[in-house]
């Protein structure tokens, strides 16, 4: 098997966030999530991403920075990927300034999410407030390191979603992207903060309608996973085919390894395979797959 | 954490309006100019040096630094009240 063009790498399934609308898989299939791989595992899933011509790799979690070894591990992929684009992506809980600088001497792109304003306590699960993030965001752009923002809109946070926006964009945000809660992970158990078709329109749309700030963004529009929720049919084939439906990359040009080290071709689906449109084959545990 | 001081006025201007429970996008349009980048005397004008948010594209509003500062109140509350407390005024001649 070839790793994809684009890997993300689930460094760990620790978070300190307890966020509700939390899409990643563990929450409902824990075998997902541990044991977790330690360093050298990592290392050599990354001599395998050298080797097949990985573009780009994002580390996440779970909280990446949680790891005490992260860097040993990112360091590896700096030298053994020096062409590639790596990112981070952390809830910035404990970033700070010294490790802004540390990511920029190793080219390595920071992302983060902000789950809400006045919100953001209740979309995290802690007690913390949105003022340290925007200002780890402007002084990221201080820096000239600028950090990409994520934001998830629920029936929650709907309130303030243009609001939330407009805070990472005058804070200094590379660029946003924004999406709706999906219906996976723990958010499978928050039903009530599922959005409705028209009420994402809207966010877009008033989004969309404020003045041009040259900070670029995008949407995510998935409610749910297509494969997961409704197996590849005819119908979705036809759809996919339409111009303004791009086939999901999933398995082809993009592919998750997980904090246990199993292979998934999409970061949606607990293991894959059969129900999968792109990819129809067992995922192995890189680690025995060598 | 260390901040420049537009900056820093830029994110009070965010909390503020955001304890106030006005709207931040508000600030996008034209209140920014005066809250993050003016030159310091209660004009619009705007310093472009290195400024790296491209947010500053926006904010070439114009370079008149006569202008009084009681025009600037009108292009919103919460950033005219970060000015007046952040930023110490010209006295009149």
């Amino acid at each position: 098997m070839r790793f994809p063009r684009h890997m993300t790498l689930e460094l760990t399934a620790k978070c300190n966030f307890r966020c509700p609308y939390c899409y990643c898989l563990w929450h409902e299939f824990p075998a997902i999530g541990k044991p977790e791989l330690d360093a050298d595992d990592w290392k050599k899933i990354l001599d395998r991403c050298a080797a097949d011509g990985v573009e780009d790799i994002l580390f996440t979690g779970g909280e990446v920075l949680l790891r005490p070894d992260l860097f040993t591990i990112l360091s590896h992929a700096r030298r053994r990927l020096s062409r590639a684009e790596l990112s981070v992506f952390t809830n910035a809980s404990r970033l700070d300034e010294p490790l802004i600088i540390r990511f920029k001497r190793r080219r390595i792109r920071i992302a983060t999410s902000l789950q809400g304003l006045a919100t953001y306590g209740a979309m995290t699960g802690t007690r913390r407030k949105f003022h340290r993030v925007l200002a780890l965001i402007a002084r990221a752009s201080e820096l000239k390191w600028p950090i990409a923002v994520s934001m998830t809109v629920t029936k929650a946070n709907l309130h303030e979603a243009v609001d939330m926006f407009a805070a990472a964009a005058l804070s200094g945000a590379s660029s946003v992207l924004a999406g709706p809660v999906m219906a996976s992970g723990r958010a499978l158990a928050h039903p009530e903060l599922m959005l409705s078709r028209e009420e994402w329109n809207g966010v877009k749309d008033a989004i969309r309608a404020l003045p041009n700030v040259g900070v670029p963004f995008s949407f995510c529009d998935e409610f749910y996973c297509e494969c997961r929720h409704d197996q590849p049919s005819a119908r979705l084939r036809r759809k996919w085919r339409d111009p303004n439906h791009a086939p999901c990359p999933a398995g082809r040009d993009f592919g998750v390894i997980g904090p246990a080290g199993h292979f998934r071709p999409c970061l949606h689906l607990p293991e894959s395979a059969e129900i999968c449109y792109t990819m129809r084959r067992s995922s192995p545990r890189i680690t025995n797959y060598e | 954490m260390k901040l420049s001081r537009k900056n820093r006025a830029c994110q009070t201007a965010i909390r503020k309006a955001i304890a106030c429970g006005k709207s931040v996008s508000g600030l996008l349009a034209g209140a920014l100019a005066i809250a993050t980048t003016g030159c310091g005397c209660g004009c619009s004008r705007v310093p472009m040096g290195d400024y790296p948010n491209p947010n500053a594209r926006e904010l070439e509003v114009d370079n008149q630094c006569e202008k009084s500062s009681s025009d600037s109140k009108s292009t919103g509350d919460a950033a005219a009240d970060v000015k007046t407390s952040t930023r110490p005024q010209k006295p009149e001649k």
